[in-house]
């Protein structure tokens, strides 16, 4: 009986939370997945169909530049977690928390103007090397994944940083102890022992990354691009939901099993703690 | 030959003195245990001959080598760490062998020695499992095995057997002294029990607020304490303050000019008589008059309180003798079991 | 003498390392900088060839700019208000009640983290538009309280739990009820979690695009849409502009919310 209460009086609590969601989330959700499965009165896998015909060069290429962004964004992170894991250095500390709250578009704003082929950084680099032309990065497959690894490497920091420091000490002293080298150190013990937290750092850039539209239409190529941007174009351009759907069906199933994982390593995290 | 020396150690955590000017010296194969109180700096000087504390002044030299200013990388001593520390997605034959491949051995001399120090350690059959799957005991001996196997200048041990229970401490504490023996490696041994110390150690030296107070052998430290705290800090004892008057008049010479004193007495050792019976005593023994005040019942033995009538003090005295309260009693306490300090 | 070399050569090393991370960091918000007061600015010369305050003088007098940035401003406040009187009751339903279904609950409130956001605000555009909600602030502010509620809802539940449950079951202890126990022990509380929750939505929105785009374009511009439409357009200036104004309250924050920054928590931030 008591019990019961309890349920009831939890329920009643999330109900608005959950009215919202159900709303503004799942049901938008339900009719994405719904209308990738028709075209106009019928039913069928024609969006889908289209979606590949006209768009697997950028299924790939979103999947390979997210691929590409987030091991570049764990190895940046693992470098500098690993450096203030070992000493302290506040510049650093300041450096890589500075873009945490900077909205993407706004990033993908600057990233244009700082790597477009007259940007700040060619006018700098021309000048410390006298040169007098640089090709831009900007509109380049490499400026997008400079500016996703630059927007993504500090979340990723923060994790992982977060996982080495609440790491017992005595471990990294009992390596250093029989001789291992800080590199060492951090390939053999930092990295095996922090797994889950870098597992979830790699989860949270890839879907991030594959999932970003801003950055893409700031600073990514014309083509091939990112099927975020297809997704876009396809709807204004061409109020074409059904292939727009497909694609957005095919982003969620690209991180399926990614997500299942997350979602089961931190329902485990967050489930209620109970008296 | 010396293997660890210290020069005048200094470490300040503000105003805390941890380290203050500790100069201690290993011998080779020597065992020397560090004594003290909770906070007294012990755990601080083994890390920083560990080479993980930023000292703030004096110099450590390890076979005559200044490694003072170097990594603890590079300095070739071995820490067996409190918890074990023992990696937990390694196998027992990978923590091991991790010291020696990072010294980059082959593979065949990594499994010969590996090899060769968990049987010596008698764990030979638990090399492939992980230390989860291990008992309290057997991971103690894979983090001495970690530690000794890459041949070590110098063994440090922080209280390593804190974390056992207090019957398998007394087996571990022989085990350990035949292993490092059989072993012949110079030796920090650091734990705030005393009697530990006192059975395993070849030397003691007893710390107190960064100082070192004493450095010597068992007996000696037990015997011939040079003050008061060190009296006090090793066995069971019972402190008295006394006006010289009193002392004297049990005829135990008073140094002169003394306001008041501190006399030290070895209640482990003091013996309990009935008040009629004749006692046997050199002119050096103390014998004391009493009044039985307590009395706790402790098994093979009774630990009684006995109020003492010169010192007009209580003292807590062990005996397997049945006495009564109000029972008055005699207190024989041999010479070398008692000190005076002003 | 070689130990001094050494630490020379070292201090060199950490010179050109500062260097570079301030490049890195730093540098992408110089051109901007910049560019927001430049008039004239033509290659190779590195700094503009005529400067001008104009594009600035835009943020305070009537106009689309200014429009654009009260227009945020509202959407933000209010998105703040809803989302964190939804999240407050079902953060501490999820840190202290057993729930019905709770795993279930659970994967739904971190769906929307662990899969790409984009087509659900496609679709709720579409939604919105057959109610006749597209080009309405109303719409915008209720994608925008969904959106932050998964968030706000975890940042505000990881504050209540590090709460010691002693505290409260002391207080029933002497007799409070469950509601008197939240108001006078568990909230006061928790309040830093609940400001940090705030912060954090309020950022988000102010910087958030997808949603305001979809649904808010081309009727209603927010200032990151207008920034979008400036940039896209090749006006660098008013685009600079906006940039560096919507900047300034993320860095600022920043220091404010520093200490709650658990990266899991603001995976919501993004677009
Ligand atoms: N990292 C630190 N920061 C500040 N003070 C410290 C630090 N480490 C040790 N101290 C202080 O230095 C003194 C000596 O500490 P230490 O750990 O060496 O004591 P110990 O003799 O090992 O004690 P225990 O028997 O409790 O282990 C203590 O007063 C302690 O509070
Ligand atoms: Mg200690």
């Amino acid at each position: 009986m008591k019990r019961r209460r309890e349920l009831f009086v939890g329920f009643l609590l999330i109900l608005p939370a959950l009215i919202v969601l159900g709303a503004l989330y799942v049901y938008p959700l339900i009719l994405s997945v719904y209308t990738s499965f028709t075209v106009g009165e019928k039913y069928g896998l024609a969006n889908y169909a289209k979606a590949f015909d006209i768009y697997w060069r950028d299924i790939v290429y979103s999947v390979l530049i997210s691929f590409v962004t987030t091991v570049v964004t764990l190895f940046a992170s693992v470098v500098v977690s690993g450096y203030l894991r070992f000493r302290n250095w506040k510049f650093l500390e300041l450096m890589y928390k500075l873009p945490l709250f900077i909205p993407f578009l706004i990033v993908g704003h600057a990233m244009r103007v700082f790597l477009a082929p007259h940007g700040t950084l060619n006018n700098l680099l021309t000048r410390i090397l006298r040169i007098e032309e640089l090709p831009g990065l900007s509109r380049s497959w490499i400026g997008l994944v400079w500016a996703f690894v630059w927007i993504m490497t500090p979340y990723a920091t923060l994790i992982v940083l977060g996982a080495f420091r609440s790491l017992d000490s005595a471990y990294i002293e009992a390596a250093q102890n029989v001789g291992a080298s800080k590199w060492k150190i951090i390939i053999d013990v930092l990295i095996p022992m922090c797994r889950p937290s870098i597992m979830v750092a790699f989860i949270l850039t890839f879907v991030r990354t594959i999932s970003s539209l801003t950055i893409p239409i700031m600073v990514g190529p014309a083509s091939p691009n990112m099927i975020t941007v297809n997704m876009m174009f396809r709807v204004n351009y061409f109020n074409d939901w059904g292939t727009a759907n497909a694609l957005g069906v095919i982003s969620y199933l690209i991180v399926m099993v990614f997500a299942i994982y997350y979602l089961k390593f931190m329902a485990a995290e967050r489930g209620g703690i109970k008296a | 030959m010396v293997v660890l020396k210290t020069e005048g150690l200094k470490k300040y955590y503000g105003d805390v003195k941890a380290l203050d000017d500790v100069s201690v010296e290993i011998e080779e194969g020597e065992l020397l245990a560090v004594i003290g109180p909770s906070g007294s700096g012990k755990t601080t000087l083994l890390r920083s001959v560990a080479g993980f504390v930023q000292l703030d002044g004096g110099k450590i030299y390890i076979r005559g080598r200044d490694v003072t200013d170097l990594p603890p990388e590079k300095r070739n001593v071995a820490m067996f760490f409190q918890n074990y520390a023992l990696w937990p997605h390694m196998t027992v034959f990978e923590n091991v062998a991790y010291g020696l491949k990072v010294r980059k051995l082959s593979k065949e001399k990594i499994r010969e020695k590996v090899e060769w120090v968990l049987n010596f350690l008698d764990i030979g059959h638990l090399a492939n499992r992980k230390p989860s799957q291990l008992s309290g005991g057997q991971q103690q001996r894979v983090a001495l095995a970690r530690a000794i196997v890459v041949e070590p200048d110098l063994l440090l041990l922080d209280e390593p057997l804190s974390n056992l229970d207090a019957k398998i401490r007394m087996r571990i504490r022989f085990e350990l002294r035949s292993m490092l023996k059989k072993l012949n490696i110079a030796t920090l041994y650091v734990t705030h029990d005393q009697e530990e110390a006192l059975s395993i150690a070849d030397r003691i030296a007893v710390m107190s607020n960064g100082k070192i107070l004493q450095v010597g052998e068992p007996r000696e430290i037990y015997r011939k304490p040079v003050n008061l705290f060190v009296a006090d800090f090793v066995g069971v004892n019972c402190v008295v303050r006394a006006r010289p008057e009193a002392v004297r008049k049990l005829g135990i010479a008073v140094p002169e000019g003394a306001e008041e004193l501190s006399l030290v007495i070895r209640a482990e050792e003091a013996v309990l008589s009935r008040y009629n019976a004749s006692i046997e005593k050199t002119p050096h023994d103390l014998l004391l008059n009493g009044v039985i005040v307590g009395r706790l019942y402790l098994g093979a033995k009774t630990r009684y309180e006995v109020k003492l009538q010169e010192l007009d003090d209580n003292i807590f005295i062990n005996s397997e003798e049945d006495f009564q309260l109000n029972e008055p009693v005699q207190v024989l306490v041999k010479e070398g079991s008692y000190f005076l300090y002003a | 003498m070689s130990v001094r070399r050494f630490s020379i050569l070292k201090l060199t090393l950490k010179v050109v390392l500062v260097f570079i991370i301030l490049m890195l960091v730093v540098g992408p918000f110089v051109g901007i900088a910049i560019w927001s007061f430049a008039r004239v600015w033509y290659w190779p010369s590195p700094i503009p060839q005529e400067l001008t305050l104009r594009y600035w003088s835009e943020v305070f007098r009537q106009g689309r700019v200014l429009d654009s940035l009260i227009l945020s401003l509202k959407i933000a406040l209010l998105t703040v208000g809803f989302s964190i009187a939804i999240a407050i009751p079902a953060a501490y339903a999820f840190a202290r009640y057993r729930l019905p279904a709770e795993r279930i609950l659970l994967f739904l409130f971190l769906m929307p983290q662990a899969f790409p956001q984009l087509p659900v605000f496609i679709n709720l555009a579409r939604i919105f538009g057959k109610m006749g909600l597209r080009g309405n602030m109303w719409g915008i502010v209720m994608a925008h309280t969904m959106a932050s509620l998964v968030f706000s809802l975890w940042i505000i539940t990881a504050t209540f739990k590090s709460i010691p449950l002693e505290l409260e079951q002391a207080a029933q202890n002497l007799g409070a009820s469950r509601w008197r126990v939240f108001w006078t022990i568990t909230f006061p509380l928790g309040i830093p979690g609940v400001i940090a929750g705030a912060i954090h939505v309020f950022l988000w929105s102010m910087g958030e695009f997808n949603a305001a785009f979809f649904i808010g374009a081309p009727f209603i511009q927010t200032a990151p849409v207008l920034m979008y439409t400036a940039s896209a357009g090749y006006n660098m200036q008013i685009a600079s502009v906006i940039a560096i104004v919507l900047m300034i309250p993320s860095l600022l924050f920043m220091f404010v919310i520093e200490r709650f920054l658990k990266a899991e928590y603001i995976a919501g931030i993004g677009g």
